[in-house]
């Protein structure tokens, strides 16, 4: 037998800090998780889901002093994991790697390059060229080491080169052989 | 901007501060997350409300350790037998933009694969690359098989669809998401009325036609009830891994001990509340008994691990071979955790 809404679950107000936290870098971490999924609406539930989580534990993250890179961690985490968790329910079936917004973005060229990245690479190339974080703050959101970051980088930088094309910029004769 | 790959560091840094309008800022963001975590805590007293009554026992808490990962700390609990708990999933969403029906290639017929997993019945797949919404209820036709000629089944009304499956009005997918339809047949016929057979049964929507695939004959009826397009939400996951050790070969009936151990993938502590209602089953359709770890507070710190030794029972009425144990949990605040997700279990061999 289903229940029934309690009445007594009054709304819930956002401290100040918070909302103010909220309006100005809502936008922003949009932006982020545009970058590591591509998806707008994808983009939307994760800062979403984000968002509530640490509204509702609000005091004790920004007592931790990083208010921030805790939402960071957690749309990345999230992300990360919920295509884990949806590809293993069988949801999800032949996807793109991407989804595209309808209206093609004027950096599309990046996000074209960005889809061919598997997430976890993606989601380092991101961390590293959007956040400028070093490999340990990398690391440590991932919860993997720096010698792992490293090496994922480099395939992806490397995945990247490739899908540009080498031939863009023949070398000038002369170079090259020895 | 172009990338060049000679440059390509500097320029995905470039290219990715660069502004864009793809996605917009909220017009009132705090509004927006004060209504989510308003649902939240709905969804949350719903949960808490609908378990049983905890049991006083052993508190546990995982350590979590920066840095190097010692073993985590092993309980030997015992469970108790509990309801079934209120899974949290994710939230209805509204409709958005119509699914092209044009991008719509078939009807799959999918079957329940883990206790996780969706129902089995029919779904499509919109071929689509953002969120789209599939509405409305679609038509059954097929061939008379008394006749030859094709014609609608007759419509009926069966009422609500009253099984365990969670379903979500309209069916708003994300790319590669099904939306689903329950067809239900009748053999109860009015006054007066005959059963009919078909074959080649057909679905139509929009100007799309699809055969259905797998079973397409219905037997002696006098109509089908073809639902709205819906989805099935995913459920809500806690960033919590979980592994199960078990012995490799267990008879038919037998009691066993096994080990589940649950890592939190965050570096932060992850507390769920109440305690972990959990079943092990040995079928795709999870068919163990629900039970809950007896403990206090489920409270796992960031990076850390837990780890239960718990009894368990392989039914006495499992066919010798190979099969999977599964096992899931709510936490106390309904979301859900798998362990095992990549394999779909923990691989066992039954004996008689």
């Amino acid at each position: 037998m289903p229940l029934k809404c309690p009445d007594i679950v009054m709304r819930w107000a956002a401290p100040e800090q918070f909302a103010e936290f909220v309006r100005v870098r809502h936008a922003a971490l949009l932006r982020y998780a545009y970058l590591l999924c591509g998806d707008t609406h994808l983009a939307q539930d994760l800062v979403q889901d984000a968002l509530e989580r640490t509204g509702v534990a609000w005091r004790r993250i920004e007592a931790q002093g990083d208010p921030e890179g805790y939402l960071r961690r957690t749309i990345t985490n999230r992300y990360l994991n919920r295509v884990r968790s949806l590809r293993r329910e069988r949801l999800v079936g032949d996807t793109p790697e991407v989804g595209v917004a309808g209206a093609e973005p004027s950096d599309g060229s990046l996000f074209r390059l960005l889809a061919c990245l598997p997430r976890q690479q993606r989601a380092v190339i991101v961390m590293r060229y959007y956040l400028d974080l070093s490999e340990a703050q990398i690391a440590e959101a991932l919860g993997c080491s720096a010698g792992t970051v490293k090496s994922t980088a480099s395939r992806a930088i490397a995945r990247l080169r490739r899908e540009l094309g080498s031939d863009i910029h023949p070398q000038p004769a002369g170079e090259g052989v020895r | 901007m172009s990338i060049d790959p000679q440059t390509i560091e500097e320029d995905l840094r470039t290219a990715m501060h660069a502004g864009s309008s793809a996605i917009a800022a909220w017009p009132d963001p705090v509004a927006r997350v004060e209504a989510g975590v308003t649902r939240r805590r709905r969804r949350t007293l719903l949960v808490t409300s609908a378990a049983a009554v905890l049991t006083a026992g052993v508190a546990f808490a995982g350590v979590g350790i920066a840095g190097h990962r010692e073993p985590p700390p092993n309980s030997i609990v015992s469970a108790e037998p509990a309801a079934a708990p209120t899974i949290a999933r994710r939230s209805p969403r509204a409709a958005v933009q119509p699914c092209r029906l044009d991008r719509v290639d078939e009807v799959d017929w999918i079957v329940q694969s883990a206790p996780w997993g969706l129902s089995t019945g029919f779904a499509v797949r919109p071929n689509e690359s953002e969120r789209c919404t599939m509405t409305g209820r679609p038509v059954l036709s097929g061939v008379n098989t008394a006749t030859g000629r094709s014609e609608p089944v007759t419509v009926v009304n069966l009422g609500p669809l009253e099984d365990d499956v969670t379903r979500q009005f309209p069916a708003t997918v994300d790319p590669g998401e099904p939306a689903r339809v329950k067809i239900r047949s009748s053999t109860t016929c009015p006054a007066g009325q005959k059963p009919k057979s078909y074959r080649d049964l057909v679905l139509t929507f929009g100007e799309k036609k699809l055969p259905l695939s797998g079973s397409n004959k219905l037997t002696g009826v006098c109509g089908a009830d073809v639902s709205q397009w819906y989805v099935e939400p995913p459920m809500d996951y806690a960033s919590l891994n979980a592994t199960v050790k078990a012995p490799a070969v267990l008879r038919a009936g037998e009691e066993f001990s096994y080990t589940v151990t649950i890592d939190n993938v965050f570096p932060d502590k992850y507390k769920s509340g109440s305690c972990p209602v959990f079943r092990l089953s040995v079928a795709a359709d999870g068919t163990g008994p629900w039970q809950r770890i007896n403990c206090e507070e489920t409270t796992i710190g960031g990076r850390g691990s837990v780890e239960f030794t718990l009894p368990g029972t392989i039914p006495a009425d499992v066919e010798p071979g190979r099969h999977k144990l599964t096992w899931m949990a709510a936490m106390g605040n309904g979301e859900a955790v798998i362990a095992d997700m990549g394999t779909d279990g923990t691989a066992v061999t039954v004996t008689r």
